[in-house]
């Protein structure tokens, strides 16, 4: 009870002080944007995995979050922050997939020299493909939680989605992924 | 009634909520395959020629070259497991295949896109800097204002907060284009201040241009940004395509000309952004540094506190006019 205070505590502490980065941001502090930069970078790289090509990503994260610098004075709720950059995220992502031919697509596995790198890539593309095929909250939850390493209470305090809602969708995901995962071996 | 048991059951899985209980293997395996992809930033680790000569193999499309082991930055290379702390004197030579990501948490990402030639240099005082030797680098910059310098052969540009794309050829003929916030360009005594929205070209031989924005006509644009001499330009023909938003351009003509062209291009522009009674034009006629800020003043470019807040420093030396319309 006592670690649930103290957890609790630390948590709405966090918070006030991620409302002060975000109203100092949106008054053109750079330095606070730079924190929140570090804060939602992992978010908004798992929404773009969720969607478009692991070598796309980086591009997309910078995208979101020039676009997330212009548009932040507009913001009226600090706490709506995560949800909002979470939407812009997703997108980006998905205009991305739209613009991208389908002659632009290249395969994961390029003709070129094998390496142990090579291999634990491929595999990590083909795990992702797995992740990719799962409805689009699963999808995004997932990749948050197996890719990000983020925990549920740090999806549920990044995305606006309540702890209930990622739990659902951590596990009822992960369900779909274990059969899925069965059928592929 | 089947589905909800496992739901229930499968909500008891505390590995999969936070990494915590007893481990489920399925998951920590999945989180061992999936690593690869994770985003990484700034890990702090030692840098070897091993590790560097790995990296050159594992990258097709990038070539690091290592003059020789230096102090390392706060830049890292890629963002992935490949990703490498660099170190000044690191050149960053991308093919026509990828572009390459550099981050640094204090101070902002660059993409250096394909065919393109990024060195990092030894910071200058607090100023972290680097040179494009030749390509196109995207600047995202939360840094504070003039914390971050890119050098060009023909100009520095200097960000003073901002999101913006510098291209640049061996000789210094390029483009620098601004989306967000404001970058100087200086070479030779010359600056140049270009806001979002705006672009400015750049050349080997005279350094940065006369900034222009996006959306002013394109006969006025192409006065500017077309690598025309600025001694070949038809002034009184310019000066009429000019808006009143177009008064920035006209402000950086000013120590770009000299005598009655100056006086024309001060007449232009005290008609499209009014001077505050206190500038004279005989003191603007004169580059006169407290004539220029006021003459700046009129533009009503919003807020100029980081452009101040780096411009006090040398504002008492002179401008240096290098190419003479007469």
């Amino acid at each position: 009870m006592a670690a649930e205070l103290a957890l609790s505590f630390q948590s709405s502490e966090s918070r006030a002080e991620e409302h002060a980065l975000i109203l100092a941001a949106q008054t053109g502090d750079r330095a606070a944007f730079g924190r929140l930069y570090e804060r939602y970078a992992r978010m908004v790289h798992g929404i773009a995995l969720s969607y478009v090509q692991h070598s796309d990503v980086q591009d997309i994260v910078q995208d979101v979050f020039l676009q997330a610098m212009e548009r932040l004075p507009s913001l009226r709720l600090p706490e709506a922050f995560g949800g909002w950059l979470g939407a812009i995220a997703r997108n980006t992502a998905l205009d991305a997939v739209r613009r991208r031919r389908p002659t632009d697509e290249l395969p994961h596995q390029l003709p070129a020299p094998r390496s142990s790198h090579d291999g634990q890539l491929d595999a990590a593309h083909a795990a992702l493909d797995k992740i990719r095929k799962l409805p689009e909250a699963y999808r995004e939850t997932l990749v948050l939680r197996l890719v990000e390493g983020l925990t549920g209470p740090e999806i549920a305090r990044q995305t606006g989605l309540t702890p209930d809602s990622v739990r659902v969708n951590l596990h009822r995901g992960m369900k779909l992924l274990r059969e899925q995962l069965r059928e592929w071996q | 009634m089947t589905h909800r048991h496992q739901d229930s059951k499968s909500f008891e899985n505390p590995y999969l909520w936070d990494g915590s209980g007893p481990i489920d293997l399925e998951v920590a395996a999945l989180e061992r395959t999936l690593a690869p992809l994770r985003y990484r930033q700034g890990k702090k680790r030692r840098f070897t020629v091993g590790v560097a000569v790995a990296s050159i193999a594992a990258m097709a499309a990038l070539l690091v070259w290592f003059p020789a082991p230096k102090p390392l930055s706060d830049w890292t290379l890629g963002e992935t497991a490949q990703h490498r702390q660099l170190h000044s004197g690191q050149v960053i030579t991308t093919t026509n295949e990828a572009p390459a990501h550099i981050h640094s948490r204090r101070l902002g990402t660059l993409t250096v896109e394909p065919n393109s030639s990024l060195r990092l240099l030894h910071p200058d005082g607090k100023q972290e800097r680097f040179a494009l030797d030749y390509g196109t680098i995207r600047a995202f910059i939360w840094a504070p204002p003039a914390q971050f310098a890119v050098v060009t052969p023909s100009a520095t540009a200097i960000d003073l907060g901002c999101v913006y794309t510098l291209q640049s050829d061996i000789h210094g003929d390029g483009q620098l284009a601004v989306e967000a916030g404001w970058v100087a360009l200086q070479s030779q005594g010359l600056e140049s201040f270009i806001p979002a929205g705006a672009r400015c070209r750049i050349r080997g031989d005279t350094g940065p241009g006369i900034p222009v924005y996006d959306d002013a006509t394109s006969l006025f644009r192409e006065r500017f940004l077309d690598g025309t001499d600025l001694a070949d330009l038809d002034l009184t023909e310019t000066l009429r395509l000019a808006r009143p938003k177009d008064a920035l351009s006209l402000w950086h003509l000013l120590p770009r000309t000299h005598g009655s062209q100056r006086a024309q291009v001060i007449a232009r522009f005290s008609d499209l952004a009014p001077l505050p009674s206190s500038v004279r034009a005989a003191d603007l006629l004169q580059l006169r540094p407290e004539a220029m800020d006021g003459a700046w003043d009129s533009l009503q470019l919003g807020s100029t506190h980081s452009w101040r807040t780096w411009k006090r420093p040398w504002q008492a030396e002179p401008l240096a006019p290098t190419q003479p319309l007469e």
